[in-house]
This record gives C-alpha cells, sequence and structure tokens, in this order.
C-alpha cells in the first residue's frame, strides 16, 4: 500500500491496564477514501484503539500515525483533521445546543455556521434547547453535527448509531456518504453488522484486544466457508464444522473443512435436501467469535 | 481563548455566590464594628491577655477596638477562610471535573491540547481570584468609609495582595490534586483549605508548632500580621508558598499531560 494513501496507520498497538488486557499488537491500515468498519463484540477492544489513536490514552507498546503524524507526539495537529463522535456523546448540561456546536466551531478557529446549520436541518436538531433536555439520541446528533461541521479529513465514530432512531441513521449514513464522495475517509466502529456490509468498503474484525481478520467485507464474507443444511439427517461429524445446531432431523452448520469429506459424507447420509451457501457476513462474523464463545 | 471564556462562563454562578456570601459577612461584620465598638472597650485588654486563643486570632498584636484590629481579628477570618475555600473549590473541580461529567472526550477532541486546557482553566481560575480579591478591596474601603472609618490603605493593599498569593497558592495545590483525580472530589478542596487553616491556628497557639506556618498560605495572609506590618509581608512562609504556587502548576501541567483520561 503507498505510505501517502494511509490514513491512518496502526503497527503493534498495544494498551494494558496493569495486568488487564486492553488490546494487543493491533495492526491495520486505514486507506485514503474509504469508509472502514472496526467490528466486535462489546469490550473485545474497539474503542480502546480509538481512545489510543486520539491521545484519551497512551498506548503502552507499538505506535499509530495519523494523517502521517504520530498520535502521541502530534496530537493537536491530528486533531484539526479529524471529526469525531464517541459512542456516549455528553456535553456540558447547562449550555444551549447552539452554545456547544458554537463552542467546538470556535475552538477550531473556523467559521462552520453554514456547514452546522446545513446539519442541523438535516439532523432536525433544535438549537435552542439545553443539553440536559436532550434525550440520548439528540446528544448524539448534536455529537454529529460538531463532528462533521468543520468538513474533516477524516471520521472516527465509536459506535456513532447508537440511541439513533432508523431514519436517523440511515439520515447519518447519508452525510457520511456525501463526505466520503467528497474525499473524506471514515472509521467507524460498530457491532452492527448490516451498517458494516451496506456502507463500508474494508472492515477489522477485534476479538479479545486482538485484531482476527482485516479485509475488504467482500473478502470478509467469502472465507472459503460454507453455511451447509441438510434435511434427513442429523447425525454428521466432521473437522472444520462449527456453529452446529440439529433440528427436526436436520442440521445446519458452517463449515471449513475439506470439502471432498463433505461430500463423502453427505453421499453416505440419507439426505432429503441441501443446501450449501456463503455464509452471510453475520455467520462470518459468529464464526470468528464462536471459537471464543467455544 | 475560547476555552478560557468558557471556563469563565461556566463558574460565573458559583463566583457570585461565593462573592456575595463572603463580602456580604465582611461588609456586615464591618457596619457592626461601630456597635461593638464602644461595647468592647472595656473588654480589650481582657481579649488581648487570653494566651494561645489570643494569639491565634491576632488579638495580641492589635487592639480589637480599632477598625484595624476589628478587621484583623474578624472580617480577616471570615474572608481568608471563604476566598480560600472558594480558591481550593475552583482549582479541585477544574480538571476532574470533566471527566466525572463525562465531557472530557468532547474537550480533548478538539484542538486545544492537555496543555492548552490546563492553561485556559489555569487562567481562568487567576481571573476569579483577581476579581474576587480587587471587588473585596472596594467592599472594605467602601464599607469603612460608610461607617465613617477608614483602613490604612498600604496595609489593606498588602493585605489583599497576600490573601491573592495565598488563594493561587491554594488553587494551583488543589489544581495539581485534580490532575490527578477522575472525581471531582469537592470534599478534598474544602479539606485542603480547612487543614491548611488549621495548621496556621495550631502555629500561633504553640510555640513548638511555630514551624506549621511555613507550610500553610493562611500564615503569611494573616490580617492581624499584614496590618502590625503595615502591609510588608513575611518573606520566608511568603517565598515558600510561591515555590509551591509553581511546583503545584508544573505538577498539575507534567501529570495532566500524561494522564489516561476516562471515558
Amino acid at each position: 500500500m503507498n505510505a501517502e494513501n494511509r490514513v491512518i496507520s496502526i503497527d503493534n498497538l498495544t494498551k494494558t491496564y496493569g495486568k488487564n488486557r486492553g488490546i494487543e499488537a493491533v495492526t491495520f491500515d486505514v486507506t485514503k477514501g474509504e469508509i472502514f468498519g472496526f467490528l466486535g463484540p462489546n469490550g473485545a477492544g474497539k474503542s480502546t484503539t480509538i481512545r489510543c489513536l486520539l491521545k484519551l490514552i497512551r498506548p503502552t507498546g507499538g505506535r499509530a500515525e495519523i494523517l502521517g503524524h504520530d498520535v502521541v507526539k502530534e496530537h493537536r495537529e491530528i486533531m484539526r483533521h479529524i471529526g469525531y463522535i464517541p459512542s456516549e456523546t455528553q456535553f456540558y448540561p447547562s449550555m444551549k445546543v447552539s452554545e456547544v456546536i458554537r463552542f467546538a466551531a470556535d475552538v477550531r478557529g473556523t467559521d462552520c455556521r453554514e456547514e452546522a446549520a446545513m446539519l442541523c436541518e438535516r439532523l432536525r436538531v433544535d438549537t435552542d434547547k439545553r443539553i440536559e433536555e436532550l434525550s440520548l439520541g439528540n446528544r448524539k446528533k448534536v455529537g454529529i453535527v460538531c463532528a462533521m461541521q468543520h468538513r474533516p479529513e477524516l471520521f472516527i465514530f465509536d459506535e456513532p448509531t447508537s440511541g439513533l432512531d432508523p431514519l436517523m441513521q440511515a439520515e447519518f449514513f447519508g452525510l457520511v456518504q456525501e463526505y466520503n464522495a467528497a474525499g473524506a475517509t471514515c472509521f467507524l466502529s460498530s457491532h452492527v453488522l448490516s451498517e458494516v456490509r451496506k456502507y463500508c468498503h474494508r472492515a477489522a474484525i477485534i476479538r479479545e484486544g486482538r485484531l482476527i481478520a482485516c479485509d475488504t467485507v467482500e473478502h470478509l464474507a467469502h472465507t472459503g466457508a460454507k453455511l451447509v443444511r441438510v434435511e434427513g439427517t442429523d447425525g454428521l461429524t466432521l473437522d472444520g464444522m462449527s456453529k452446529v445446531t440439529r433440528k427436526d432431523g436436520g442440521m445446519e452448520f458452517v463449515y471449513s473443512g475439506d470439502m471432498n469429506a463433505l461430500l463423502k459424507a453427505l453421499s453416505a447420509a440419507d439426505v432429503k435436501d441441501l443446501s450449501i451457501e456463503e455464509p452471510s457476513l453475520e455467520d462470518v462474523f459468529m464464526q470468528y467469535y464462536g471459537g471464543a464463545e467455544q | 481563548m475560547t476555552l478560557y471564556q468558557h471556563e469563565l462562563k461556566m463558574n460565573r454562578v458559583s463566583f457570585v455566590i461565593w462573592l456575595v456570601g463572603v463580602l456580604a459577612m465582611s461588609a456586615g461584620c464591618i457596619f457592626l464594628f461601630p456597635l461593638i465598638d464602644e461595647s468592647m472597650a472595656d473588654m480589650a485588654d481582657a481579649f488581648a491577655s487570653m494566651g494561645g486563643f489570643s494569639a491565634a486570632f491576632g488579638m495580641d498584636k492589635l487592639p480589637i477596638t480599632t477598625l484595624e484590629g476589628f478587621f484583623g481579628t474578624e472580617i480577616g477570618t471570615i474572608f481568608a477562610l471563604g476566598s480560600g475555600m472558594f480558591a481550593a473549590l475552583l482549582g479541585i473541580s477544574a480538571l476532574s471535573k470533566e471527566e466525572s461529567s463525562h465531557t472530557a472526550e468532547f474537550l480533548h477532541t478538539l484542538t486545544l491540547g492537555r496543555c492548552g486546557i490546563v492553561t485556559g482553566k489555569l487562567l481562568a481560575i487567576l481571573t476569579y481570584i483577581a476579581l474576587f480579591d480587587v471587588i473585596a478591596f472596594g467592599v472594605f474601603t467602601g464599607s469603612a468609609a460608610l461607617i465613617g472609618e477608614s483602613l490604612d490603605m498600604k496595609s489593606l493593599v498588602g493585605y489583599v495582595c497576600a490573601q491573592f498569593i495565598a488563594q493561587t497558592e491554594l488553587a494551583s495545590v488543589c489544581l495539581a490534586l485534580s490532575a490527578l483525580s477522575r472525581k471531582s472530589s469537592l470534599g478534598v478542596g474544602l479539606g485542603t483549605a480547612l487543614v491548611l487553616y488549621v495548621l496556621d491556628i495550631i502555629a500561633r497557639i504553640t510555640e513548638q508548632a511555630d514551624f506549621l506556618r511555613y507550610f500553610t498560605p493562611f500564615s503569611f495572609s494573616n490580617a492581624t500580621d499584614v496590618f502590625v506590618n503595615k502591609g510588608s509581608i513575611e518573606t520566608v512562609p511568603l517565598c515558600i508558598g510561591l515555590a509551591v504556587t509553581v511546583c503545584s502548576i508544573v505538577a498539575a501541567y507534567a501529570v495532566y499531560r500524561r494522564r489516561d483520561i476516562a471515558a
């Protein structure tokens, strides 16, 4: 990958909290102009990675660069080019929405009034209300305006749609796609697979602090594993089977073993119906996580 | 500059409440002075010869029947404690309140940087402390004039300056504690101010504990001492106080620059 195209470059990034795990040797890149999904269940290390990138916490090992700047040494320079939405957005309760939005723009020293007005209109943000009067979803919308109004080169979103209703989620991703089309890069963490499948070009999956996959969404869904549904027998036992469910004399499983062995086992069984499909991203995700759960 | 203005705005209500509270009590005492002046005349000698108690409140140095003596013992105590607690609260809540109210992520992901955040907040604290003292100076002189008395101007200026330095020391120590903490511990701030005040009282009562006055800003800023010395401040405790202030501010920057910020 051309180094100039790397917007985020993470190399063996590690964060430990005393003896507790945070993230361990996480390595991946995000390329200019892509929408990159960062998948993982709660506690996997998504927020820890993002918080290291934003220097909210200091990495204990490895390094990361954003737009060619070291995240620890050149934090202020990096923040000029970033729009960030935390998973739980909170502002000063006594301030009005308009004051918070203006404060964020003033700190950056930019006149964002036009963009902020457009964003408030599209996200239906009531700028006269005080923060303490807002629901979680409405606070999130204020966070989106603060993160987008200065038209940054890079968006970093930590579970951006939590708290938003489906209409606002669609509006939010509409905005992300528009900024992306205009050249912005987007790095978003999520545990909502449909979001990642629908909007992201590439994705990384993190489990228990370690990166376990990083590829295009298309390739991630084509891991070589197949989703097998069999009617007529529930007694197949093969190496490479996972997520096995048996029901009504049939069975369903994800198969990543030798295909000839599968065909041999199927031909020996009394099969009434059979389907072998590419697994969905959800199935792939569950396969990655299934190992840990089992 | 934006954060500085934001901080001033965020602390405006607290400032007004403390200012009105402390100065109303101080002015009230000044207005009471003519009423108790005559009745205390006979007791002045008794007040001045109550040993440790007299020493604790400076009644052994200035007669309580003069406005300056009364100011040193009564108003000086109220103002030093009130303004000291306000300064301590400003310092202790400055940095930690962002994490305890979960606004830290918002603030830290703007373009301020850790040092910028400490600087903006420190300047706002110093502004409020200075404003507090300037307004207090006006209230002291105005109230004295209203009862037909006057305070020695040089001594009063020295006292207000000493108070500013003492409050800055308290706020700086609490700012350093705030940089360490993720919770806005108002109790720690108030406790710090009260403990340092009690250290000064103990140092005044007991000769063996005289060394304690080097550890508290309430010693060099004591109203009676400053008025007795016509506005000059005892050098050694003052220098120690200034050194503590500088070290606390440096510690606040050093700790806050490296510390992990809670979500």
